[in-house]
């Protein structure tokens, strides 16, 4: 798993590559909550992520919540295969914004 | 009923470990000719049943062994997962929130979805616990 972040109108963009489980969810905690502390909203970018656990979602659902109560957002792009199973198995599809790439976000 | 043994194999209780179990598991359930939609279903859930081990069972303490035996009696998967660890109470596999946004209980809402049963087998004969989580078989598809 790699991650990285972007710039998008004024969101952040974290790009996450390859599967987030148990062995590095912390890490794109760590990553999330860094950039919602700095009173960014987020885009969490899912089109090069390949597979996502319960741990990784529990993680988006934390970043969620703190961005609500910060007045920011967080919105997943790009899910497909695997990872939209997830969210949608979880019916966390029906709590996130959800949209087909970061491009489709506009002001 | 006969059972055809598909796997039997140890991992480590190391996170690390977690992407290999998925191989493996992915290509079994490939094999049993379930959808990649299942397939991917099905990974997921032995995966979150890992991680509940890991965290849980062995409170995150990486060198404590995890057995599998995956074996199929001609209708189910039959999915075996042996470790360890101190006894953990049967409750542990409950669905707890009634949100997706309440804290915990995702793994286990994820196990539960998706497979057609999910129970702990407690022998006094031995040692830690064994979760059995059980997947009909595709119906021979044209």
């Amino acid at each position: 798993m790699s991650f990285d972040c972007s710039e998008h109108l004024h969101y952040k963009v974290l790009h996450l590559t390859g599967e987030v489980d148990l062995s590095n969810s912390s890490k794109v905690r760590q990553c999330l909550l860094d950039i919602l502390n700095k009173g960014k909203s987020v885009i969490v970018d899912f089109s090069e992520l390949i597979y996502i656990d319960s741990s990784g979602m529990a993680t988006l659902v934390e970043g969620l919540n703190i961005a609500k109560k910060g007045g920011l957002t967080l919105t997943i792009a790009g899910a497909n295969g695997a990872p939209m199973q997830v969210l949608e198995l979880t019916r966390l599809n029906q709590v996130f914004t959800i949209v087909d790439a970061v491009s489709d976000i506009g002001e | 009923m006969k059972t055809n043994q598909l796997l039997s194999k140890d991992w480590t209780s190391c996170p690390n470990e977690l992407s290999d179990i998925r191989h493996n598991m992915t290509i079994i359930c490939s094999q049993l000719k379930f959808t990649e939609q299942e397939v991917n279903a099905i990974v997921l859930a032995i995966d979150e049943a890992c991680t509940n081990i890991i965290r849980y069972a062995y409170k995150d303490c990486r060198d404590g062994k995890i057995h599998i035996d995956v074996s199929t009696d001609g209708h189910q998967v039959i999915f075996q997962l042996h470790d360890l660890a101190k006894q953990v109470s049967k409750d542990c596999i409950k669905v707890k929130a009634s949100s997706p946004l309440e804290p915990g209980g995702l793994g286990v809402m994820l196990m539960q979805e998706v497979m057609d049963s999910v129970e702990f087998i407690h022998t006094r004969k031995c040692k830690g616990n064994i979760l059995e989580m059980k997947k009909n078989l595709p119906k021979e598809r044209a």
